[in-house]
């Protein structure tokens, strides 16, 4: 341990950040007598619009993550606080949540909140440890909530599968075990993912490349849509799609679960364990996850490729299995002088890729191998090994948050040599292996100056080191480093405006070394050439953004934010040069790009009436240094000492330009409570986004679609099953050709998914769920599955079951 | 709401300042150019590649010439063609490893112009290229980046100075068919012989299951010291939860000059 910390000058940067956060927590825990001033507490009533008690309301405050509920009378008290300013968050079943700020001093503090009902609100919600849960009707940014029960009940096979069918957002896929967010139709460096407040650092900018989450640990899912550039920097052109793991507020909160799912389409068995709790303020957390899967099913017995009609057998694709480990373990404390976890995680996929997928397909790459569950070449072997640590600690009256990170990435991409006539380095398979070590700090402040202000101010900073091996060449080895400092607040106008907005300022570097690499022709070693270039460069951007909420009256809400963002250029857009395999493509890097910028707007309107809920949210965004693929018309070629060399089985040359682009579009949604327990759902969304030099459209564009979801929530039978729902989803999708010069179009499909479950026991100690997905076995092609290009259909029909047993022991009231 | 007015406007002002902007072209050019092959010498024909048919395989012989008429079309302004030739020894998806002998590698890249181009490519396969199995590759682009659907053809290499194929003797199994349990293992050993050299040869097992399905099982090939003869023995277990009935087996020697013989098996498989 002690070299491997020695051998790594990030990790021992990150250990020693760690430890010094140890000791401000040891200092914290063990104040001066001076300071050992009496405690003080607040206490007051939760009450409902009718002024009736709440019972059993969750009361916590966020800055120490100390909590409890209210008693028969709608009564709570919290004690031993120190002199300081809170913000107290109420929240119950069936209301909207509450946030108050309350400013402790001399004197207990009593107080009365009112909760409003609400329909929107129906489940649970969850504290977090890291970041501020916005208030959506005060917020000016556009966010949506995915809380637990949704990704249980809309399960699909991986973590983006599952979000897709929320309005603006999507996934790319490869197959059924790898895929990255889409919001909005941005993807790739331009969506970031955190998780517990960290950014997610894998290799985000490949389409093969997937996001690197254990599904089944993540409780609760935020999506930004729009820019988010000033909490986030660099890369939150799109949005952001933020994962937090909820804390046992309560003292003598304990529980454990265990979830088996099975899918049928691909044979997938799935174990999830996990287990939470919390004694005397000592918070944990623990889950690992195993899933096992086989090559999956599509409705076809052949697709077609360039003139070759070619078979699936079994109508399974040959080598798509896959299995994963997960791991996650946290611990924490939660006291009145703040909070400290640390949370340890380690996800682990290894899943083939289908055997027709490098290069030209051919019916003989095909045959069967005699296992569906075997992970033949080529496949990807991806481990992503983070430790995060989320503090708030007290400064006088105030609060410090600070999220600290390191993450690890590997990621082994293995197949056969396939640059023919150049000497395979040994017998080995490796042909990518990418190693990514990112530190991550996040520190924000919040001072409190008056009820109708409440700023924050941040600073951000990452450093990054990329090192790569195996006979394929993607990245060179690099060192970046970023910051960033930024300044944000919200302020009450009126009590039905809201203003937000911010600035932000950035500094990127990126370093790399020129690499060489042999180049053979013609079966024979010609020269040393230059595969990477020297890169030295630092980048500047800064973001704003300005935004208003008004709330005329309880039903109806308008937001309008306008923001600046920019996104530094990705190493790959800087570096690259050589085969993308599976396209053909040969892409060049140009070193010279500058930072993109943004120009967003984004617009919401609401209206909810108690059996009615609608919602309009447009958006424009006019990009400028948009970076973008521009074919060349031409081959690539190398020149060496005069003479120009062809690149063997490469097709044309596609080099890195930028240009303006717009991107424009918007979703609507209604929804339609038909009967107290039957709803009707209709979402609709629409992207249309063109680059201004080609006039055509940008690549990935997500087709127009349109979900309509009919939901009827069953009545209780007896005492032992409750819960029950049924949810029929109708998707059309219409056919996209809006597609970039190269691409090719899609058509149209729809989709019928059916989702059922139920609660077992009087305390809800089991809970059943069944699926259809894709009922009526369309064969369909999807825009933005990476196995588009090669005409292969998507998965058939497939039966979901899961069942989950939990074990809870609430604290004694 | 009248607050937002003057915001509205202002990025109304903003939008309007994107319309009159410098563009590549008024209407971009996004039809593809075509290639396509008028005649050639040799022609193509059917042929069995890796124990696949395949109806576009042109038979060359070493120190032989294979002579392409292409035609190329666009409605705008064609750019490059591309030819690219490379082995296909290890059936682009088992795991030799090797690089065997001298492989015939031929890429060539050429300017195309207007909208109707024809060329006449003659490909001339060295006198040392190691016979086997190839590919041919034809690329075009035209100048705005639009790419043709290429056309992909499989090329077998024959070497006129050694055709014999090979001679090949199962020591297992020697019956014509073979009645066995799930579970169990079935050795296919033998011995080849060849006139030339069986150096860089192969011994590749393929089936067809009782439900006509083709599986490849395995390609062993042979030490580039191998001589004329080279005994192999590859074992096959029937798993337990493989079908039950009659399977098809094909065991093909290949000599180093891709020359071949074959044999086929009936195995039955009894629960």
């Amino acid at each position: 341990m002690k070299s491997f910390l020695t051998q790594n000058p990030s990790l021992r940067r990150i250990t020693t950040l760690l430890a010094l956060l140890f000791v401000l927590c040891w200092l914290a825990l063990h104040p001066s007598r001076a300071e050992a001033q009496q405690r003080q507490s607040i206490s007051g009533q939760v009450q409902d619009g009718q002024g009736q008690p709440v019972v059993g309301a969750s009361v916590h405050l966020q800055e120490t993550l100390q909590g409890t509920q209210t008693d028969a009378l709608g009564n709570f008290h919290l004690q031993k606080l120190r002199p300081g300013h809170y913000r107290l968050h109420v929240s119950m079943i069936g209301f909207a949540p509450r946030t108050q700020m309350v400013t402790v001093t001399e004197a207990p503090v009593h107080l009365s909140v009112t909760l409003q009902t609400s329909n929107q609100q129906l489940q649970e919600v969850v504290v977090q440890s890291h970041g501020t849960l916005p208030n959506q009707q005060e917020s000016a940014v556009l966010t949506q909530t995915a809380d637990e029960t949704y990704i249980h009940r809309n399960a699909g096979a991986s973590l983006m599968n599952t979000l897709e069918k929320l309005p603006g957002v999507g996934s790319i896929n490869m197959g059924v075990g790898i895929s990255k967010p889409v919001i909005r139709g941005l993807g790739f460096s331009r969506v970031l993912v955190t998780d517990s407040g960290i950014k997610q650092e894998g290799q985000q900018w490949g389409s093969d490349h997937g996001l690197e989450i254990d599904q089944f640990n993540v409780e609760q899912v935020e999506i930004v849509k729009g820019s988010a550039s000033l909490m986030h920097g660099s890369d939150a052109l799109g949005g952001v799609v933020r994962i937090s793991h909820p804390v046992a507020v309560q003292e003598g909160h304990y529980a454990a679960t265990v979830r088996g799912i099975y899918r049928s389409n691909n044979d997938t068995y799935g174990t999830t364990v996990a287990t939470s709790g919390n004694r005397r303020g000592l918070t944990y957390r623990f889950r690992a996850t195993h899933l096992t899967y086989a090559d999956y099913k599509v409705p076809a017995e052949t697709f077609t490729y360039n003139r070759f009609v070619l078979p699936i057998h079994g109508h399974r694709l040959k080598n798509t299995a896959g299995r994963e480990n997960h791991f996650s373990g946290t611990v924490g404390v939660n006291k009145n002088w703040g909070y400290f976890h640390l949370t340890v995680s380690n996800y682990n996929q290894q899943v083939g890729i289908f055997s027709g997928a490098m290069g030209i397909p051919r019916s003989y790459m095909l045959t069967p191998d005699g296992s569906r569950r075997n992970i033949d070449l080529p496949s990807q072997d991806i481990n992503h090994f983070k430790i995060i640590s989320n503090s708030n600690l007290q400064l006088g009256k105030n609060w410090l948050e600070a999220d600290l990170g390191y993450q690890r990435n590997n990621r082994k991409e293995l197949s056969l040599p396939h640059a023919h006539g150049a000497p395979s380095e040994g017998n080995h398979h490796l042909a990518t292996h990418l190693d990514l070590q990112t530190a991550t700090a996040n520190i924000r402040y919040f001072p409190h100056f008056s009820g109708r202000l409440e700023p924050t101010f941040g600073v951000q900073a990452q450093a990054q080191k990329n090192t790569h091996s195996g006979f394929e060449f993607l990245l060179p080895h690099f060192r970046s480093h970023q910051a960033g400092v930024f300044a944000l607040g919200k302020y009450r106008l009126h009590e039905k405006w809201f203003a937000s907005g911010g600035l932000r300022a950035d500094y990127g570097h990126l370093s790399a070394e020129q690499e060489q690499r042999a180049f053979y022709s013609e079966g024979r070693y010609v020269a040393d050439l230059q595969q990477s270039p020297n890169v030295n460069r630092g980048f500047w951007g800064w973001s704003g953004s300005l935004g208003m909420a008004y709330n005329p009256t309880q039903r109806l809400g308008f937001k309008a934010n306008f923001g600046k963002t920019f996104r530094i250029p990705a190493p790959a857009e800087l570096t690259a040069n050589g085969m993308h395999h599976g396209t053909f493509r040969y892409e060049q890097g140009d070193v010279t790009l500058r930072p993109e910028q943004g120009y967003q707007l984004d617009v919401a309107v609401s209206f909810d009436t108690e059996r009615l809920q609608l919602s309009v949210t447009p958006f424009f965004n006019l990009f400028q240094n948009y970076i973008y693929l521009s074919p060349s018309g031409i081959f690539p070629t190398v020149n060496v000492e005069g003479t120009l060399y062809p690149v063997a089985e490469a097709g044309q040359l596609y080099r890195f330009r930028q240009t303006r682009a717009i991107h424009t579009g918007a979703e609507a949604t209604a929804k339609y409570i038909l009967l107290p327990a039957l709803s009707l759902g209709v979402t609709g969304e629409y992207v249309w986004a063109q680059n201004r030099t080609t006039q055509l459209p940008l690549p990935f564009t997500p087709p127009f679609n349109l979900q309509t979801d009919l939901e009827y929530n069953l009545p209780p039978v007896g005492a032992f099953l409750s819960d029950g729902y049924l949810k029929l989803n109708y998707g059309y999708y219409a056919a996209q050709h809006r597609v970039e010069r190269n691409e090719p179009a899609t058509g149209s499909y729809s989709l019928v998914n059916l989702s059922t479950g139920i609660s077992l026991g009087t305390q809800k100690w089991g809970q059943l769920s069944f699926q259809v997905q894709n009922l009526l076995d369309e064969r369909y092609l999807n825009h933005l599955s990476r196995y588009r290009i090669l005409n292969l259909p998507e998965p058939s029909r497939n039966y979901v079951i899961s069942l989950a047993v939990q074990l809870e022991r609430k604290p004694k009231a | 709401m009248k607050k937002l007015l003057p915001l509205s406007l202002l990025f109304a002002l903003f939008f309007s300042a994107c319309g009159d902007e410098d563009t590549e072209q008024e209407k971009p050019d996004t039809e593809n150019p075509v290639i396509s092959l008028l005649q050639s010498s040799p022609n193509y024909g059917k042929g069995t590649v890796c124990s696949q048919a395949e109806t576009h395989v042109f038979p060359v012989s070493t120190g032989g010439k294979l002579t392409l008429h292409l035609q190329l079309t666009d409605d705008v302004n064609l750019s490059q063609y591309k030819i690219d030739v490379h082995n296909n020894f290890d059936c682009h998806g088992h795991r030799s490893g090797l690089r065997r002998g001298t492989p015939w590698f031929m890429v060539r890249i050429k300017e195309a112009t207007g909208k109707d181009f024809k060329a006449i490519e003659e490909l001339e396969v060295p006198s040392d290229a190691t016979p086997g199995n190839y590919h041919l590759l034809l690329y075009a682009t035209d100048k705005a980046g639009t790419e043709a659907t290429p056309l992909v053809y499989s090329i077998q290499v024959t070497d006129p100075t050694d055709n014999t194929a090979p001679q090949m003797t199962l020591t297992s199994p020697t019956a014509a068919a073979t009645t066995l349990k799930r579970g169990s293992t079935l050795s296919f050993t033998g011995t080849a012989t060849d006139n030339y050299s069986l150096a860089e040869g192969k011994v590749e097992i393929s089936y067809t299951d009782p439900a006509n399905t083709p599986f490849t099982v395995v390609q062993e090939f042979f030490p580039a010291s191998t001589g004329t003869q080279a005994d192999f023995s590859v074992p096959f277990t029937f798993a337990s939860y493989m079908p039950t009935g009659e399977y098809n087996f094909l065991v093909e020697v290949f000599d180093g000059r891709n020359n071949s013989v074959n044999k086929q098996l009936k195995v039955i498989v009894e629960p």
